[in-house]
């Protein structure tokens, strides 16, 4: 079953002379649980995928369907509660609300839907990331690696439909990149969950099941390797 | 605790500068609401026990007077406190895009953005507000004991106009309702400012997080090279002005706050002025001790003419006042000079050939050959009234017409001579139509005529008689002991005049007074040192919330630019040029703020001074000194709290601040 459908997705900036096509006509699908690396160069318009995706930005023409569910047709209150409980978002600058303790910030798609804490749940999580003495201090008082590791945790707290992590190793050291890497991987392969992960990096994207390449907003080859 | 609010209060908590600035602000709105609030419980307790419940006959104006000025001050308040504190949440907001980006990825509603801001204004109103009421209550206390002081000054000076002993204290007095009042007001403030900065910050979209930092947006800005700008401060004014225009809306209000201020000092300073001209122009000039006789009147229609006559109850003779200044004159080695006059009787009915071209300008009215005059008909004392006789050349006996005439010309006073030497006779008509001839004798140019004789409005036809009945009486003296003096002429004022000591002398239909020539003037200055009191009061508490405003965005403002100033240094630009650029932007902020607040500042005196100066003779002028000390205030300030923040920079390491995010 398709959880990801994007079909003829189209973004367009600016008008006239100064039309940039950010994306063109792109269209896939992805199964539940798999692991697909969308690669591509600077400027490709691999980011921009990733903002249709999750819903942070509107497409000009096309439509992203997740779980069934045509994004685009919510209005702007369903679709942060559907992001909320059905997408997981990793940044290459973690994003972390710099003032809420790791713990907090792991737990906040959970504040924000005013649910009561499940504690077993966290610590699952906190122990998986390694993170369980870490849990009360704040991401400026973490390293990159352990920030990363807190967002993947937000990512994780709602058993997503699918995570999207945008160059997630960007900002981090080789030793560190592949530790978030095999990181992500496992909770592949333990929740089952699906992984949408953008990268430059041909290293990182040869661990995935399947590479769609981008160049100039188009699907340029888009191959399974690991079947 | 909600997200929402926990997220608010570390906010509050990361940024001490600014949530000090907010908490300022938010006191300082509150003291002056609670002051305000104060003075009219205060006013309103004074008022009751002086008039009764309801304030007696003139109930609706003494509400006026209470309820105008509270209201003028209260919105006052009010701009200046959202101006302020809408800044200040703004500039919180705008430092937490980030966060509210990040919210929106991981699904914040735009509803849950807006509470975060809201709470954050919840958070600082519960501990401004009860921080505020309680030094709101020091400050109306403060200041209704000023004004109580001034004001038991005034009962003294009071009495002796209105004849009637009168005791009206003001004492502190604030009630349950006006503090829940004061603090429900202060509140409302403080939501209503965070309000907008609320519904701004949940429409950022996820975007504006993802989009990286650093990245600098600048939308649909116009690029100027003004010349000027680039003449006096070269390539560092140009970055100053550019930059003015980029931070737009955070400069707005800080422009604003300054604007105000600047209309504020200059309202005031300019209506205090004109307060003063005025006290200036109903000063007589002389100190004398003066006795007053005042007959009552009433109006009734005359049914033969149809026109409006005044009857005078209880005219005095000249005769009998005559009897009254030898009396007066047995104190000792005094001089008196007494005057009697009649300016609600007659009018004349003059020809245009009498009229001189300056005295028909001044009539201003088109009229034929013929004009109705008002008649001011005057007795003087024997022994000044021969002087006067002397003056004018004529034996006594003679009708002097007094060949001046000043009025207010729009606020200019003229004097000019009206009538041409040779009238001969004048035919002064009254109400019920009777005609009575005068012959005009002499005439008394204005250089000679006594200063005693002068009034401040005057009628266009004043003729001294040597008898006559009066409506009025006065007897001036300038003795070396006042307070001896004042008893001989209480005693005489007791012998001639029945002995009534409140004022049932009005229902006798006359009331004599024994005061000093300059009371009224002495109460209205009183009155001008109450209003500057509260008025400055007001208006200094005012600035400093403005002031508050400010600091938090100029200081704000330069710790946000710490990145752009480190990228140009990086690529040259020296210490100099740097506080150069910084010292256009406050001539640039300095300028603006003037060409706003100046205007104003000129334009609302000079429109209240247009209503003024057809009553008095009063023009309003610019406050150069005012305007040029509160300008320079102005540019020091920003300069200062500017170069202030540049100094705290000034530990940061420049890679740091380049390699910094913009939050």
């Amino acid at each position: 079953m398709a959880v990801l459908e994007v079909h003829e997705l189209t973004k367009r900036y600016g008008e006239g002379e100064s039309e940039v096509k950010a994306l063109d006509h792109v269209s896939f699908s992805v199964e539940k649980g798999e692991f697909v690396a969308i690669v591509g160069a600077s400027g490709s318009g691999k980011s921009t995928l990733m903002n249709m995706i999750g819903g942070v930005d509107v497409p000009t023409t096309g439509s992203v369907k997740i779980e069934g569910k045509e994004i685009a047709k919510m209005n702007e209150s369903e679709l942060a509660i559907f992001r909320r409980r059905n997408i997981g978002m990793i940044y290459q600058f973690y994003n972390l609300i710099p003032t809420l303790t790791a713990e907090e910030n792991i737990m906040l798609p959970w504040l924000l839907d005013n649910r009561k804490e499940n504690k077993e749940k966290l610590k699952e999580i906190l122990e998986m990331l390694k993170l369980e003495n870490r849990a009360k201090h704040l991401p400026g008082q973490m390293s990159g690696g352990q920030q990363q590791r807190v967002s993947i945790g937000r990512a994780l707290i709602n058993d997503p439909a699918f995570i999207l992590a945008d160059e997630p190793t960007g900002n981090l050291d080789s030793k560190t990149s592949q530790e978030i890497i095999d990181l992500l991987k496992y909770t592949n392969q333990k929740f089952h969950q699906t992984l949408l992960l953008i990268t430059h990096d041909e290293k990182i994207a040869l661990q995935a099941d399947r590479i769609i390449t981008i160049g100039d907003g188009k699907i340029v080859s888009d191959e399974v390797i690991k079947p | 605790m909600r997200i929402t609010a926990k997220l608010a209060l570390n906010q509050i908590k990361r940024n001490r500068y600014r949530t000090l600035g907010a908490i300022s602000a938010i006191i300082l709105s509150t003291a002056l609401t609670t002051a305000v609030f104060c003075f009219i419980t205060s006013g309103n307790t004074m008022l009751v026990s002086f008039l009764g419940e309801g304030y007696g006959e003139y109930g609706g104006a003494y509400q006026s007077l209470l309820l105008v000025p509270a209201i003028v001050l209260g919105l006052l308040i009010f701009v200046m406190s959202v101006t302020v504190i809408s800044n200040v949440f703004q500039s919180s907001a705008n430092q937490r895009i980030n966060e509210f980006g990040i919210l929106k990825c991981v699904g914040g509603t735009t509803k849950q953005i807006r509470e975060t801001v809201i709470y954050e204004s919840i958070w600082l109103s519960i501990v401004g507000i009860p921080l505020g009421l309680v030094v709101g209550l020091g400050v109306g206390f403060l200041g209704v004991q000023i004004t109580a002081d001034f004001i038991s000054e005034l009962n003294d000076l009071q009495q002796s106009i209105i004849m009637r002993p009168i005791s009206v204290s003001l004492s502190f007095n604030v009630t349950p309702i006006a503090f829940l009042c004061s603090a429900i007001l202060s509140f409302f403030t403080v939501l209503y400012s965070a309000y907008k900065p609320a519904k701004k910050a949940g429409k950022i979209t996820a975007l504006s997080c993802i989009r990286g930092f650093g990245e600098v947006r600048m939308k649909d800005m116009k690029i100027k090279n003004r010349m000027w700008i680039r003449k006096s401060f070269g390539f560092e004014g140009i970055l100053a002005d550019r930059n003015l225009a980029r931070n737009k809306t955070s400069f707005k209000p800080t422009i604003r706050a300054l604007a105000i201020g600047i209309l504020l000092i200059l309202s005031a300073g300019s209506l205090l002025e004109q307060a003063r001209q005025m006290q200036e122009y109903m000063d007589p000039g002389t100190r004398d001790i003066m006795m007053d006789y005042a007959s009552s009147r009433i109006y009734r229609m005359n049914e033969v003419t149809g026109k409006e006559e005044e009857i005078i109850l209880k005219p005095i003779h000249s005769s009998e006042a005559e009897l009254v200044t030898q009396r007066l004159l047995e104190y000792g080695d005094i001089q008196i000079k007494g005057i009697g006059y009649d300016n609600c009787t007659y009018h004349a009915i003059i020809s245009k050939d009498y009229l001189l071209s300056e005295m028909i300008e001044a009539l201003g009215e088109d009229f034929g050959q013929e004009v109705e005059l008002d008649v001011e008909l005057m007795v003087l004392d024997k022994n000044n009234y021969a002087k006067v006789c002397e003056a004018a050349g004529v034996p006594e006996g003679s009708n002097i017409l007094l060949n001046y005439y000043k009025y207010n010309d729009n606020g200019y006073m003229k004097h000019i001579v009206p009538f041409s030497e040779s009238i001969e006779e004048l035919s002064l008509q009254k109400a019920n139509g009777e005609i009575t001839m005068f012959s005009v004798d002499g005439f008394l140019p204005e250089e000679q005529v006594p200063s005693y004789v002068t009034a401040l409005n005057e009628k266009p036809i004043r003729l001294i008689v040597p008898e006559a009945e009066v409506r009025f009486y006065d007897w001036f003296c300038h003795p070396e002991d006042e307070a001896a003096y004042t008893q001989h002429a209480r005693m005489v004022s007791e012998e001639f005049f029945p002995t009534y000591t409140d004022d049932s002398y009005v229902e006798e239909g006359f009331t004599v007074r024994i005061s000093r020539e300059d009371t009224m003037v002495k109460v209205l200055n009183i009155a001008i040192v109450i209003a500057e009191i509260i008025i400055y009061g007001f208006v200094a508490l005012l600035l400093l919330i403005g002031l508050v405003s400010v600091i938090s965005t100029l200081s704000n403002n330069v710790m946000i630019r710490a990145r752009e100033f480190a990228i140009l240094k990086s690529v040259g630009m020296t210490t100099k040029g740097l506080k150069k650029m910084l010292i256009c932007e406050s001539v640039i902020c300095t300028l603006r703020a003037v060409v706003w607040g100046v205007p104003l500042g000129i334009l609302i005196p000079y429109v209240l001074n247009l209503a003024i100066r057809k009553v008095v003779p009063i023009i309003y002028e610019i406050p150069w000194l005012l305007l040029i000390t509160s300008v320079g205030i102005i540019f020091f300030l920003i300069l200062s709290v500017t170069f202030g923040a540049i100094h705290k920079l000034k530990k940061q390491n420049l890679i740091e601040s380049i390699r910094m995010k913009t939050d």
